[in-house]
């Protein structure tokens, strides 16, 4: 029973319930704009999923006026951050996340007891008893509490925003994939017809009794091949087209219409290889930033858990009694006592926990290192290709046209040699075209690889993590 | 027995020979005068002059000092560059700077010494072809002698015995040399010429296999020739057999290369009235407008040019007077290349493809001598026929040239084409 007068057992019940409601729980909207400051610095481009109705009509219209032009890579991949349903799921899934942050900011709920005492003498009336108790623990380990549930949400973040990463990259590729894909089916068609017209102009001569049985079948067959490999490149520039449909979540009419320039767009290659690519690497992937996040979140815990690791339950709480029809009310407190379970097995759990997560973190560093070398020469060597093809052998095939030419001219070949040399010259323009798309994917590897944009167009800052404290992490730089 | 008039003659043109006889043979090849005597000067015959002096049309013929009586002479074999025609210069190989050498005169009895110095990367000799004497003498490498090395300078020395058309050639390494163009003319006048002529011309026709767009005769090629001069030359650029209207002419032809050449003179018939081995009889000769040149040997020709005008003169075989073609090209001759029904021609369509391409030979290649004159070929190449006539496109090439034939001769002036009097040509009647 209390010992307290009224008065002060009101005041200090008031402190109570103040201290038992402590609890500034945030609201629950799920906060789209970390991701998107994530994903607008790991693509390199402002990303933004507007949720106000006259926003999202406005960018509708405007993804649609992009699909009615011939479409280009950025507005590839903006079609594909809004219309790729797969990503518009990861992205709503963001709020189950958001609303376990929620939750980490509530303290868990006071309990009540609540007694009838029946005392003998006492005609039969109970006398009721309560009392209001809350574990007091559960508000010491609310900062760290708050801590690993933020740190569970920046992980949560970074997953969805590498998600969005893959896909922006993955429409992309798919891009350049398809857009390769149709300038090989026109160089194709010219190949075919280079055939065609050969056998045509044999057919012709063999009419006219100037060619033989055997050099008009020799053309046919030229030409015939030519068809099986015209069917190719139209299958393979129909099957890069559903890719990119896919990719850009496109269906129906919108599936049907747009359309790609005739060639690749060709790649600026005559920056030198960037300096110091794979520091820049680990400031900028998020696996990277993932993986601090979760070993920051275990050494957050592993604190708390030796400070109070011997307890696991610690309630302060009021009791209250009716007694003879007056209300007595008093401070109650409820300590489990650590006889048996001290917590030390918890703590050294999360040490090793602790200790393997550093580790891992190492391996993810050395990792990327190792990858962005690979990817980065990589680059190198498809810039490289492309710019073999480009400057030499595309031209050394133009000049055995032009020669051949010079010599049909004085009667030195005929109509099938400069047939043959402009067939010749279509092969090494394919051979460009796989080498300048291959290329660009190279391209976008390296830029996958770093988490960024490769540094030198438009260097972006290095990513926040989370809102508010911002990154000591970026200053560790782990492995190597 | 030679008199300075002789010496001046054998020497070249009046005017060219100043210091030149006495002059080393580095200089020697530069005093060498074009066409040995001036192709356009009047005839060359004087009596009691000793010989008429050949004339070599785009060559010269080799200056020569006297040494204690002995005519000596002076042959550097070498690279040369010869021009066969404007826009085509061939790497060859020569003797004084020439392809074909310069043409060796003497007269028969004289002693001769010839130096020759080997500017090759190889050994070399010289053979004199047709001329007897001694068997150390006669150039045919490990046989007769041992091969003239890079750098060495030999001498031969010989009493001419016999007249007559000769020729000099290596004999070593030959089918490379000779490909190359290592070949000259040697001419041995008789002490008395029984028939005299006023005019008497060297031709030495050679086939050479320069591939299209290159500059150096390629000596694997053994039948494709694909070029055909006359002393180093190709129709247009052959010089013109000038000559007044009834002098007596010769015409002294070699060959050296791997083919036979019937060289046809239009306008004239003609005796062949010598070989390599000697004078022909009057009573074996026979009339003829073509002689046969066969490989290895040479030919005397002779005529009176009586009838003025410009006479054609040229190898028989069609395709030696004309220049590269290629053999494997297909033959369009009556083609029907329209659209047949079909939305477009093989023409466009093939241009469409190719923009540079044109249909030729459909009805014939004709055509193709206008058409080349505007359509760009290989580097160094000639179109595979040119030259144009007072009235158009001659379609020749090769081993083709003009004796122009004319009443009156200006020394030093082109006569040019030739007028013919009204009434003595074709006309038109549909
Ligand atoms: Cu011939």
């Amino acid at each position: 029973m209390s010992p307290l007068s009224r008065s002060t057992s009101i005041g200090l019940v008031s402190a109570l319930l103040a201290l038992l409601a402590a609890c500034s729980a945030p609201s629950s909207r799920v906060d789209r704009e970390p991701v998107e400051a994530l994903a607008s610095n790991a693509l390199g481009r402002p990303v933004a999923w507007p949720e106000e109705r006259d926003a999202r009509v406005a960018l509708e219209r405007e993804l649609d006026a992009l699909l009615a032009e011939p479409l280009e890579v950025d507005g590839a991949v903006r079609i594909a951050l809004y219309r790729n349903e797969s990503l518009r799921a990861e992205l709503a899934r963001l709020g189950v996340d958001a609303a376990e942050l929620a939750r980490s900011h509530t303290l868990a709920n006071p309990s009540l007891s609540a007694s009838l005492r029946f005392e003998r003498g006492t005609e039969g009336v109970g006398v009721p008893e309560f009392a209001l108790t809350r574990n007091l623990l559960d508000l010491f380990m609310r900062p760290a509490r708050v801590e690993l549930a933020a740190d569970a949400l920046t992980r949560a973040r970074i997953e969805l925003v590498q998600t969005v990463v893959q896909h922006a990259f993955a429409a992309r590729d798919a891009y350049f994939r398809a857009r390769a894909a149709r300038h090989l089916l026109a160089v194709e068609t010219l190949a075919t017809e280079a055939a065609d017209v050969g056998f045509e102009l044999m057919r012709r001569l063999h009419d006219a009794g100037n060619a033989s049985e055997r050099e008009l079948a020799l053309e046919e067959a030229a030409a015939q091949n030519a068809r099986v490999a015209l069917s190719q490149a139209a299958e393979a520039s129909d099957a890069a087209r559903e890719a990119l449909n896919r990719e850009l979540g496109l269906w129906g009419a919108d599936a049907q219409r747009w359309t790609v320039p005739e060639t690749l767009p060709s790649l600026d290659d005559s920056a030198p290889p960037a300096a110091n690519l794979e520091a820049y690497a680990l400031t900028h992937r998020l696996d990277l930033r993932a993986a601090i996040a979760h070993a920051d979140g275990l050494a957050a815990s592993l604190g708390f858990e030796r400070r109070w690791s011997a307890l696991s339950f610690l309630g302060v709480g009021i009791v209250g009694e009716r007694d003879g029809g007056e209300w007595s009310f008093g401070p109650e407190i409820e300590l489990e006592l650590p006889i048996f379970d001290r917590g030390e097995a918890r703590v050294a759990e999360l040490r090793a926990e602790l200790e393997a997560s550093e580790h891992e973190l190492a391996a993810r560093a050395i990792a990327i290192r190792s990858e962005v070398r690979e990817a980065e020469r990589h680059r190198q060597h498809a810039l490289a290709r492309a710019r073999h093809f480009r400057e030499r052998i595309v031209p050394a095939q133009q000049r055995v046209l032009d020669a051949t030419q010079k010599e049909f001219n004085f009667m030195l070949v005929g109509a099938f040699e400069l047939l043959d040399a402009k067939r010749a010259e279509l092969e090494a323009s394919r051979g460009a075209i796989e080498a300048l798309r291959d290329a660009w994917l190279a391209d976008s590897e390296l830029a996958r690889v770093l988490g960024a944009p490769l540094p030198g167009a438009t260097p972006p800052e290095p990513p926040a993590t989370t809102d508010g404290h911002d990154d000591a992490h970026a200053e560790h730089d782990h492995g190597g | 027995m030679l008199d300075r008039r002789h010496f001046l003659f054998s020497t070249g043109a009046a005017g060219a020979i100043g210091a030149a006889g006495v002059l080393g043979s580095a200089a020697t090849s530069a005093q060498a005068t074009d066409g040995g005597a001036a192709p356009l000067a009047p005839s060359l015959r004087r009596p009691g002059a000793g010989y008429v002096p050949v004339v070599t049309p785009n060559g010269s013929t080799l200056a020569w000092t006297l040494e204690d009586g002995v005519k000596v002479f002076r042959l550097s074999a070498e690279p040369v560059e010869r021009e066969f025609a404007p826009g085509m210069k061939v790497r060859a190989l020569g003797y004084n700077g020439e392809s074909p050498g310069p043409t060796i005169e003497c007269v028969q009895g004289d002693r001769v010494r010839i130096l020759v110095t080997n500017r090759l990367g190889e050994h070399t000799t010289v053979h004199w072809h047709g001329i007897r004497l001694p068997n150390g003498m006669d150039g045919v490498g490990g046989l007769n002698q041992p091969h003239i090395k890079p750098g060495e300078t030999w001498a031969y020395e010989f009493v001419v015995r016999d007249a007559g058309t000769f020729m000099y050639h290596p004999h070593a390494d030959e089918m490379v040399q000779m490909a190359l163009g290592l070949m000259g003319m040697f001419i041995v006048h008789p002490r008395e010429e029984d028939e005299p002529v006023d005019r008497d011309f060297v031709l030495l026709p050679h086939a050479w296999a320069v591939h299209p767009g290159t500059y150096r005769p390629d000596p694997s090629v053994m039948n494709d020739f694909n070029l055909f001069t006359f002393n180093g030359k190709v129709f247009p650029a052959t010089e013109p057999l000038v000559v007044r209207t009834g002098e007596r002419v010769r015409l002294r032809l070699g060959n050296l290369s791997m083919d036979s050449h019937p060289i046809h003179l239009h306008g004239y018939s003609f005796d062949v009235t010598a070989t390599d081995g000697g004078r022909i009889a009057k009573s074996a000769r026979w009339p003829q407008t073509t002689v046969n040149v066969p490989v290895g040997s040479t030919r005397d020709i002779e005529w009176t040019a009586d009838a003025p005008g410009d006479w054609a003169l040229h190898c028989h075989k069609s395709h030696h007077t004309m220049n590269a073609m290629g053999h494997g090209i297909p033959n369009l001759m009556g083609v029907d290349v329209s659209a047949q029904g079909a939305k477009r021609s093989v023409e466009e369509r093939l241009r469409a493809l190719v923009p540079g391409y044109m249909t030729m030979g459909i009805e014939g290649m004709a055509e193709h001598a206008v058409h080349a004159e505007h359509m760009p070929g290989p580097p160094n190449t000639l179109p595979m026929m040119a030259g144009r006539g007072p009235f158009g496109p001659l379609e020749m090439g090769g081993m083709f040239t003009v004796v122009k034939v004319r009443d009156e001769l200006v020394p030093g002036v082109d006569p040019g084409w030739y007028e013919r009097p009204p009434g003595t040509s074709a006309w038109r009647v549909g």
